[in-house]
């Protein structure tokens, strides 16, 4: 029974253990060492299909090392093995599954190169392919998989995605002609073969940096968000856009800025209706002429937009208007005391609702800012604080049915000094950019009739030490409810770390310091 | 003296027989007494086995036997071995049957231990020890076979194969070879990990070919043993052969959850009958915890060892006491039951219990088992430990204990709350005066009413049982019902 843990040692992998711990004997514990460098989930169109483990297993010589990469399935039994040597400055960045094959995704920082790996479901290796990387290209990769807990949310740590069962979309950023920044929508067949690759990138005289973003795939359509602006350290002038990729014909069937003859828009998610082939995109609305990333928005909204690129359908939802009538908004649009709301993930359930996963924030003054201030030293006068999580509920019919706010301990996110002159939806780019919410994931069931979305938070009872706990956030279709379930993360172990797993659980990775091992387990999520 | 202790013993067996083959199952319980001289039995052993050491590897050989005294009587202390009278009784009159007739094994101080443990596999630890688990004991038919497996462990024992293995294996770890090697590459920069791998391998790989000769030696003086008993070394053979296939689970019905839960107010969804594909992978990796399991299957082959057995000159006699070890088969079923639900295997003990329930559906133990069990699965899910008692789905189970975890697991926290609950009222109108029945019925009751009803469900119980001795454990179940 004890084999329910899935216990990997750091040490000793064997039977060593059992003869060491001889003062004056050399043992095997004392020479066999193992390292884990990095972890994730392997996914499949937003489903975790199981787990990779990179390990250092030795120093093969001045300039590389033995990795061994362990693959997991979702109930973590191990389905392979790797061994493989590579420079020491390799790092294993992404792990994709298409039901057909695995693609990995490994960069070298010294080298400035990705080398891609794809693998068939028995681990033969099918293809490889190394990308050169510049400046710009390599940046993307020094900050994925920094975020707490992010691996889910495609908008901020994956960059190759499955089509299909052939290939995988890979999304990237280079300089086109003009110098400007531009993106690169590389399609990979599973053979990584060069004849089966081919590109859709943004244009070569573009004046613009133009920045894509994973929406939504089925097997014939890509849609992608665009992100255009005049410069790259600029804040001004940003316009969104959707791009929908026929996969077939290889041909854009049509690019879209959002705006209506009303307002303008931000992308948020967008999602594919197979069978009225229509693209549902949602984000939050704003008045021409606004800077989308500065100003307040008027509300939150969604557009349908046919294959031709006409929008067919339109929902506005002001703050004063229709989402006031749900919960409290003051003039500025800001939600009862809780302050505004930075959208984390938009789902969508088996019963047509839509469902607007945010997180409250606020502006306040910092007590330590101010400190380091009166002593002579740095640091800004002002922080964010991060409230609790809201949930927007949207019929099939995208009217507001409800707006629910869970509840959850405040945390402090610590600006830089001079940047408490910003306004706060600039900052909420600022917070999301280095992980500062406290929110991690959100996933559904594969029916689509559950969805969970998480954070990380503290709580404290009378008496007692804070305690971190991690917090589901369910809601199952028929049920009038939410559901917080609350895991306890105050563990023996030195290191906890949650990840995503199958629908309905969580995946813990617990790290034993004095005993050097590292545990491993699912556990349900109640709901 | 000891004739009439075994006679004595053997006929109040045979009056447990007759009374308990239709009666509700009651837990064996455990002697202290017993554990104690068992314990000082052992600490004997162990204190001349030290005594006995002598050479250049003295103190690493202490170390090791030291380690397996206190892990043996650990686990002695913490309930892995049953220590009860009648049980014990009769199995260590089956070893003391075999050693009366055997000179060269008399004198060495052994004892057959009973280990709760559910697979079926017997060993024999070198100090004396032989354990045989409740799973073995489940498996075989009859004392002959159960006596071909004692002899098989006290050939282990005569040929000394447990110490001699210690001996050889610290000598080549410690040895000068090995430690030069060691030093080597703990002081090389490059592929450390890879070098010492290599020499593991290579003293592991030479442990276990020298392992498997030992076994086909122990089955041979197995029957040299067996041969001057009044059991049939033909069994051996037959034993052998039911080893082989130990993998076919001895009970395969197929668990009809709407049967045992389907009431009006509750019915059993579809959704949670479905059986999860799960991924496509192709599974290529070694599975290290099966190769650590010492199981007799994964001796030489069994085939090749039926075909040495087969050789051998077999006496005829028969097999003279097997309606008492029949009794025994069925005890051993319950207590596997028992001690998963000791152990917090919940998942196991459950799925056992209703594997069990099909031939004895009128059993208050198994009812109020299921129910129990239900309940702690429930509040492990809760807090988030369930993980530690009920395994996750995996292909490699066997397809029914699979079906039933993947049952159990797509069960909301909310529906399983209702599973007990629903269990007691559809299976309880037999059971409304018996007192196990009813309270692990009102834990799970706990789980689903509201205070007021608890409340009142739990005055029931008192009115009917004043002097329960559930009486603690149901106070303690206020605070579940006062929390909804």
């Amino acid at each position: 029974m004890k084999a329910i843990f899935n216990r990997i040692l750091i040490l000793a992998i064997l039977v060593s253990s059992a003869f060491s711990g001889q003062a004056q004997k050399t043992s095997f514990d004392d020479v066999r060492t193992v390292s884990l460098q990095n972890s994730g989930p392997i996914l499949e169109n937003g489903q975790v299909k199981g787990y990779y483990m990179f390990y250092m297993v030795d120093k093969v010589d001045r300039k590389s090392r033995a990795y061994m990469l362990r693959i997991l399935d979702e109930n973590l039994r191990d389905v392979a093995k790797k061994k493989f040597i590579k420079s020491k400055h390799t790092s294993l960045k992404e792990a994709t599954y298409n039901n057909k094959a695995f693609l990995f995704s490994f960069v070298d920082y010294k080298a400035k190169t990705l080398e891609l790996v794809s693998y068939d479901k028995e681990m033969k290796r099918l293809g490889k392919r190394t990308i050169e990387l510049d400046k710009w290209a390599l940046s993307q990769y020094y900050t994925q998989g920094t975020n707490k807990g992010t691996e889910m949310e495609p908008s901020l740590n994956k960059m190759i995605f499955p089509i299909g069962d052939r290939g995988f979309m890979r999304y990237n950023m280079k300089k086109n002609k003009k110098r400007k920044i531009g993106y690169e929508l590389e399609y990979l067949p599973n053979d990584l073969k060069k004849s089966g690759t081919w590109n859709k990138d943004s244009p070569e005289e573009s004046k613009a940096v133009l920045m894509a973003g994973y929406g939504d795939a089925n097997d014939k359509y890509l849609v992608s968000s665009i992100t255009s602006k005049p410069k790259m350290l600029s804040n001004k002038g940003i316009a969104f856009s959707i791009s929908v990729l026929n996969l077939e014909t290889k041909k854009i069937v049509f690019e879209k800025e959002l705006k209506s003859k009303k307002y303008i828009y931000s992308f948020m998610n967008a999602f594919i209706n197979d069978e009225k082939e229509t693209i549902m995109v949602f984000g939050e609305y704003f008045n021409p002429g606004d800077n989308i990333v500065k100003a307040k928005s008027q509300g939150l909204c969604a557009l349908e937009y046919d294959m031709k690129g006409k929008i067919i359908g339109l929902a506005h939802h002001s703050w004063e208007g229709a989402i006031a009538k749900k919960i409290g908004v003051d003039k500025k649009g800001r939600i009862e005391d809780g302050g505004y709301v930075a959208f984390h993930r938009i789902t969508k359930s088996a019963d047509g609702h839509y469902y607007a996963v945010g997180e409250m924030y606020k502006k306040s003054v910092s007590g330590l800012g101010v400190a380091a201030k009166m002593l002579g030293g740095q640091g800004a006068l002002v922080k964010m604080v991060i409230l609790d999580m809201i949930i927007f509920d949207f019929n099939a019919d995208l009217s507001l049915n409800d707006v629910e706010v869970i509840e959850k301990r405040k945390s402090d996110f610590f600006l830089a000094e001079g940047m408490g002159i910003y306004p706060p939806t600039l900052l909420a780019y600022v917070i999301r950019a280095y992980g500062g919410f406290d929110y991690s994931y959100t996933q559904e069931n594969e029916d689509k009739s559950s969805f969970f979305s998480t954070f990380s938070s503290t709580s404290k009872e009378k008496g007692k030490k804070r305690k971190a706990y991690f917090g589901i956030i369910a809601h199952t279709d028929g049920d009038n409810d939410y559901v917080l379930d609350k895991v306890d993360l105050s563990t023996d172990a030195s290191y906890i770390r949650v990840l995503p797993a199958k629908p309905g659980y969580i995946m813990l990775i617990e790290y034993f310091r004095k005993a050097k091992k590292i545990e491993t387990r699912l556990e349900k999520i109640n709901y | 003296m000891n004739c009439i202790k075994i006679s004595l013993s053997i006929l109040f067996l045979s009056l447990c027989i007759l009374l308990q083959a239709q009666a509700p199952y009651q837990p064996l319980e455990d002697d202290n007494d017993l554990l104690d001289k068992t314990l000082n039995t052992m600490n004997q052993r162990f204190q001349k086995d030290l005594a006995s050491i002598k050479g250049p590897y003295k103190k690493e050989l202490k170390s090791e036997y030291t380690k397996r005294f206190e892990g043996l009587s650990n686990k002695l202390k913490n309930g892995h071995f049953i220590n009860n009278p009648e049980l014990n009784d009769y199995f260590n009159s089956i070893l003391n049957k075999i050693i009366a007739v055997n000179p060269s094994l008399q004198n060495r101080n052994l004892r057959l231990l009973i280990s709760r443990y559910a697979w079926p596999n017997a060993s024999c630890h070198g100090e004396g020890s032989i354990v045989l688990n409740l799973g073995l004991i489940s498996r075989l038919e009859n004392e002959s076979q159960l006596a071909f497996v004692i002899c098989h462990e006290l050939s282990h024992d005569y040929f000394n194969h447990v110490n001699n293995a210690i001996h050889t294996h610290v000598k080549k770890l410690y040895g000068k070879e090995t430690q030069k090697k060691l030093k080597k590459i703990s002081k090389s920069e490059y592929r450390t990990n890879e070098k010492a791998s290599k020499l593991l391998q290579s003293l592991v790989f030479d442990m276990r070919s020298h392992g498997r000769m030992h076994e086909v030696e122990a089955d041979s003086m197995a029957l040299v043993f067996m041969k001057p008993t009044q059991y049939d070394t033909r069994e051996a053979v037959k034993c052998l052969a039911i080893l082989d296939k130990v993998d076919v689970p001895k009970r395969a019905n197929i668990i009809d959850f709407k049967k045992y839960f389907e009431t009006d107010n509750f019915k059993i969804k579809d959704r949670w009958l479905q059986i999860d594909e799960g991924n496509n992978f192709v599974y290529n990796s070694t599975d290290e915890s099966s190769e650590v399991q010492d199981s007799l299957k994964t001796h030489p082959d069994c085939q090749t060892r039926i075909k040495i057995a087969q050789k051998f000159a077999h006496n005829e006699s028969s097999d003279s006491v097997s309606q008492t070890y029949n009794y025994f088969i069925r005890l051993a079923d319950y207590e596997i039951i028992e001690g998963e639900y000791l152990f917090g295997n919940y998942g196991q003990a459950l799925f056992k219990s209703f594997l069990m329930l099909e031939e004895n559906p009128d059993d208050s133990y198994l009812h109020s088992t299921i129910m129990i069990c239900l309940f702690e699965l429930h509040q492990h899910q809760q807090s988030h430990k369930l993980a530690n008692v009920l395994q996750l789905p995996d292909k490699r189970f066997e397809e029914n204990y699979n079906n039933f975890l993947n049952f159990i697991h797509k069960l909301r926290l909310r529906d399983l709350a209702k599973l007990g609950h629903f269990y007691g009222i559809k299976n309880g109108e037999s059971f409304s005066q018996n007192e196990d029945f009813r309270a692990t019925h009102l834990c799970c009751t706990s789980l689903v009413q509201t205070a007021k009803e608890w409340n009142q469900s739990k005055r029931k119980f008192f009115a009917d049982f004043p002097n329960s001795n559930y009486s603690k454990m149901i106070r303690s179940l206020n605070k579940i019902a006062d929390d909804k």
